[in-house]
């Protein structure tokens, strides 16, 4: 039996994700214009990139489920799928059904803890060049 | 114009953007990011609907025509009561993925609940169960407003969507929404009764009143709950027997001082409102499961008052009192504060028009269990509408169904109030909370909302009042006609006049502890230094009286007195009498003759005539010394004429009777009757002559208010008049008026108004102030001028318990 890990499927699918790439750019600005202030474009990049990967793990291929995977990171954080503190996010995505189904069970829970969430900067991984100096300077 | 229920159109469903709603639905759904091929078998939604008696209107443009205002063209329901059909229809069922269910609430973008159907419960086209409005607990997004998972009236009207989710939804078919409402039937008002009064007064009352004020609240709650919130016009009737103790009082703001402290922010009287819901068959329901129904919603308690101004010329037949009471702008006071055309007695002058709660904010309410010491209905203040305010219903428990409010009207007389109580919202927008005049709301702008008012609430002062007659023979005084006056500025004397006989049978009584300084004080206690305020009246008042009967029932004057010569005699014989029982004396001749005439046949003789024999037998110097002896005891009266002595024994007799009746006042005094009494009697004296006969003297004081005899605790008092009910045809009278405006005028006293400035022409009245009256007005009952009629416009304003100093007349 054949199996794609996430990260073959990624690169299968890289160069088709660019257009939405460019769609998850204008639906950050649109609706969290103050946490992309704050980010590189490397670092956006690195957002948009792991929103697919997580997505593709779970059956998200739509642009609409995948945009709903990353306005998810940006309200609860970048890992909220394996965050405790929002435990039925994980178990709807790993639940069965269909992606829409996912995404849309999602979407009621989501609104009831959206006060709950903390963003997307709290968790984001530091720049490499921030990170480089740091290191030599020991 | 707007009516209930409102308009409805999808923009009301709409709100600032959230990333969870409006970006959620971001990105197509059909454009897979590997590009895939689109598979050719595609499903959408086509109708939603709702069924109970009608149906309600499916819609997919979200511009559609709006539903006009009205219950025509509404699908409505009662949550918990009528059973509801929801439905849709699907095209190609077959390929079906996610079907989104969402209830949106009037005024709010973002779903208040939802409910995801995988594609098996899509395609069954509707519920397995009949739905009552409610759904789980937890499938609620919005809690807070939907605490019980019941819609209500306060989220109306609602929009519910049907969102087909896949990557299969065929364009065109993506949703379809419906609305409903929920709406009020009505509102009926009710008592609430003592129930809902909380066990303790309200911190507002001094605490020497708190016991009190409150046993007065339940009275006035009981004596309204006789009638039908509605009856036309309803007297709140606050027991006010409070008094002058002192004369200086009557200069100062005491009235409103003490008012103020008995009743504080004023009486408070629970209405309730039951709230009924409309079911689907244009029914009403209330109560039981359907109150969940209520949750959140707001009533609007609002209160209107009289306009006095228009009122004034038929009230007050007296030009200068409604001169005062508006062309002084009293009345009108910032009349663009508070309630539209209310002239009740404004904040500044100690009011509630323009400040002050009438529906006092209740933050929390309580659990059933009444009685308690806090009211049991969450009450707050309205932002802009600020003389109104706005309670919350309980939606479960014993009150479920009904809200309410501590109506609490200002401690003012003659302010009135007609409270109405409003369903608040209309499409989930607060509509009434602006300036707008009731009588507009209600004809006007919103004719239809459900609503339900009192009738008018009239605030009265009650002073009790006993009518006390000295004797049978005193002509009953008409004291409801001497009352006009007083009730025309709010105060309602309430009479009770059943205790001459028991003033009469010990009268005699009193008279005896006068002359033997056994009377009781204020306390109740015996007290020798009580009594005359002059040592010389002792003798005169035991004197003037010796030998005659002052039974109460023999005349309607207080004391009847002998003649100045008989006067003058019995001190002679009591002279002559002391002079023939001396002892250490040489010879006891006379002595011994005097006793011994005395203790054979005449002990109970009058023994004048013997001693005046004996008197006249003795030498000149025997005479000199008992004239001597005569004229020290006769003091200053001894060269009085007739005149003076009437006049002198008038003072000393009134006096007597003040003491008398105050024994009365002081022996029946309790909780339960406290008020003023008044004594009448047509005379102070009635002078008996030496042939048997008796001469009517005409009183040389009408009437006094005593406030040297109010009793400590200031709520009992006495007044004093004595003057006949009619006038009499004498020519030696001081007086030309009846009892009737010498009571009204005693009465103003007792209550701290002043003397009033007269005519130039007539007699000044003592210490009369023209701050504490209406100056241009010299007609005040409270002057000497027996023609006076009426009370000033400033006492009315001052009996009614508005503030003197507020107003700066002090």
């Amino acid at each position: 039996m054949l199996t794609i890990r996430s990260d073959q499927l990624w690169t299968m699918v890289r160069d088709d994700v660019d257009p939405f790439r460019g769609r998850a750019r204008v639906h950050l600005r649109e609706y969290f214009a103050e946490q992309i202030h704050a980010l590189s474009a490397a670092q956006i990049d690195d957002a948009i990139e792991h929103c697919v990967q997580r997505g593709l793990t779970y059956g998200l291929r739509t642009e609409r489920d995948l945009l709903r995977y990353l306005t998810l990171m940006f309200v609860f954080g970048r890992d909220f799928d394996g965050d405790a503190r929002f435990a039925w996010a994980g178990q709807i995505l790993s639940g069965p059904g269909s992606a829409s189904f996912k995404t849309s069970r999602l979407q009621a829970d989501a609104l009831r803890a959206q006060s709950e969430g903390e963003g997307y900067l709290a968790s984001a991984p530091r720049e490499a060049d921030d990170a480089a100096p740091q290191a030599q300077a020991r | 114009m707007a009516t209930y229920p409102g308009k409805i159109e999808f923009s009301m469903f709409t709100g600032p953007k959230n990333p969870l709603v409006d970006g959620y639905l971001e990105g197509g759904s059909k454009t897979p990011i590997n590009d895939r091929k689109h598979c050719k078998k595609t499903w959408g939604i086509s109708e939603l609907k709702l069924t109970c008696e009608g149906s309600s209107t499916s819609y997919e443009a979200r511009d559609h025509e709006a539903i006009a205002a009205g219950r025509r063209g509404h699908f409505f329901f009662a949550p918990t009561v009528d059973s509801v059909k929801i439905s849709w229809k699907l095209v190609q069922p077959d390929n079906a993925e996610t079907l989104i269910l969402e209830l949106f609430r009037a005024g709010s973008g973002a779903p208040i609940w939802q409910r995801t159907l995988d594609a098996k419960a899509a395609k069954k086209l509707t519920f397995k169960d009949a739905w009552k409005g409610e759904f789980p607990k937890k499938e609620w997004i919005d809690k807070k407003l939907f605490p019980d998972g019941v819609v209500t009236a306060a989220g109306s009207p609602y929009m519910l969507k049907a969102r087909a989710e896949g990557d299969q939804v065929e364009d065109g078919y993506v949703e379809r929404f419906t609305y409903f409402d929920i709406l009020v039937k009505k509102i009926e008002l009710s008592w609430g009764g003592t129930d809902f009064l909380p066990t303790a007064a309200h911190s507002s009352v001094d605490n020497k009143f708190k016991q009190d004020t409150r046993a007065h609240e339940a009275s006035i709650i009981t004596g309204l709950t006789n009638s039908a919130v509605t009856t036309q016009r309803m007297p709140v009737v606050m027991p006010c027997n409070q008094f002058l103790t002192s004369a200086s009082q009557m200069k100062g703001d005491y009235l409103h001082d003490n008012h103020k402290k008995q009743w504080g922010d004023g009486p408070r009287i629970p209405l309730l409102a039951k709230i009924s819901l409309t079911k689907a068959n244009g029914d009403a329901v209330h109560g039981g499961d359907s109150a969940k129904a209520l949750a959140g919603l707001d009533i609007m308690w609002d209160w209107e008052g009289e306009d006095e101004m228009a009122l004034l010329n038929t009230r007050y037949t007296n030009d200068a009192v409604s001169s005062y009471l508006a062309l002084r702008r009293r009345l009108p006071y910032k009349s663009n504060e508070g309630p539209s055309g209310s002239t009740n007695c404004h904040a500044d002058y100690g009011g509630k028009r323009g400040g002050g709660a009438v529906f006092p904010a209740n933050a929390r309410p309580l659990p059933n269990s009444l009685p308690s010491n806090k009211f049991a209905f969450e009450v707050r203040a309205c932002g802009t509408r600020d003389w109104a305010a706005l309670s919350r219903p309980h939606t479960t428990g014993d009150h479920a169904g009904y809200s309410g409010v501590l109506f609490q009207p200002s401690r003012m007389a003659r302010d009135t109030y007609k409270v109405s109580a409003y369903v608040a919202n209309i499409s989930g927008a607060p509509v009434l909370d602006t300036q707008t005049p009731a009588a507009t709301i209600r004809t006007t702008d919103f004719p239809d909302l459900p609503r339900a008012s009192t009738g008018l609430f009239d605030m009265v002062r009650e002073v009790n009042a006993r009518y006390i007659r000295k004797a049978p023979s005193v002509s009953a005084s008409n004291v409801a006609r001497a009352s006009q006056q007083h009730a025309l500025a709010g105060v309602k004397l309430t009479w009770t006049q059943n205790e001459d006989n028991a003033f009469q049978n010990n009268y005699a009584t009193y008279l005896d502890r006068i002359k033997n300084r056994t009377l009781l004080d204020k306390r109740g206690i015996q007290d020798a230094k009580r009594g005359l305020p002059v040592p010389d009246w002792f003798n005169q008042f035991e004197a003037s009286m010796r030998g005659i009967s002052q039974a109460a029932s023999t005349t309607h004057a207080a004391l009847t007195i002998w003649e100045h010569a008989m006067f003058k005699q019995l001190i002679l014989v009591e002279t002559i009498r002391e002079y023939v029982l001396q002892k250490n004396r040489k010879f006891n001749g006379p002595r011994n003759d005097y006793n011994r005439w005395r203790n054979t046949t005449n002990q109970n003789a009058d023994d004048s005539t013997y001693l005046l024999s004996f008197y006249n037998n003795l030498n000149d110097n025997k005479k000199a010394k008992i004239d001597q002896a005569h004229l020290s005891k006769m003091g200053n009266m001894h060269s009085d004429t007739s005149v003076h002595y009437l006049y002198k024994l008038g003072n000393v007799a009134m006096h007597g009777f003040k003491l008398a009746c105050s024994q009365y006042m002081i022996e029946t005094a309790t909780a339960n009757n406290r008020g003023f009494i008044t004594f009448h009697v047509v005379d102070t004296i009635r002078v008996k002559n030496r042939n048997g006969t008796h001469t009517i003297v005409p009183s040389g004081t009408g009437g006094v208010a005593p406030s040297s005899e109010t009793l400590p605790d200031a709520r009992h008092a006495m007044l004093l008049v004595f003057l006949p009910d009619a006038v009499r045809n004498n020519p030696n009278n001081v007086y030309t008026v009846g009892a009737e405006p010498v009571i009204a005028h005693e009465m103003g006293h007792t209550f701290y108004l002043c003397h009033a400035p007269a005519g130039r022409n007539e007699a000044p009245a003592p210490g009369f102030s023209t701050n504490h009256h209406d100056p241009a007005d010299l007609k005040c009952l409270m002057n000497y001028d027996f023609t006076s009629d009426h009370l000033c416009g400033l006492c009315n304003l001052k009996l009614r318990g508005w503030s003197l100093k507020k107003m700066g007349v002090l």
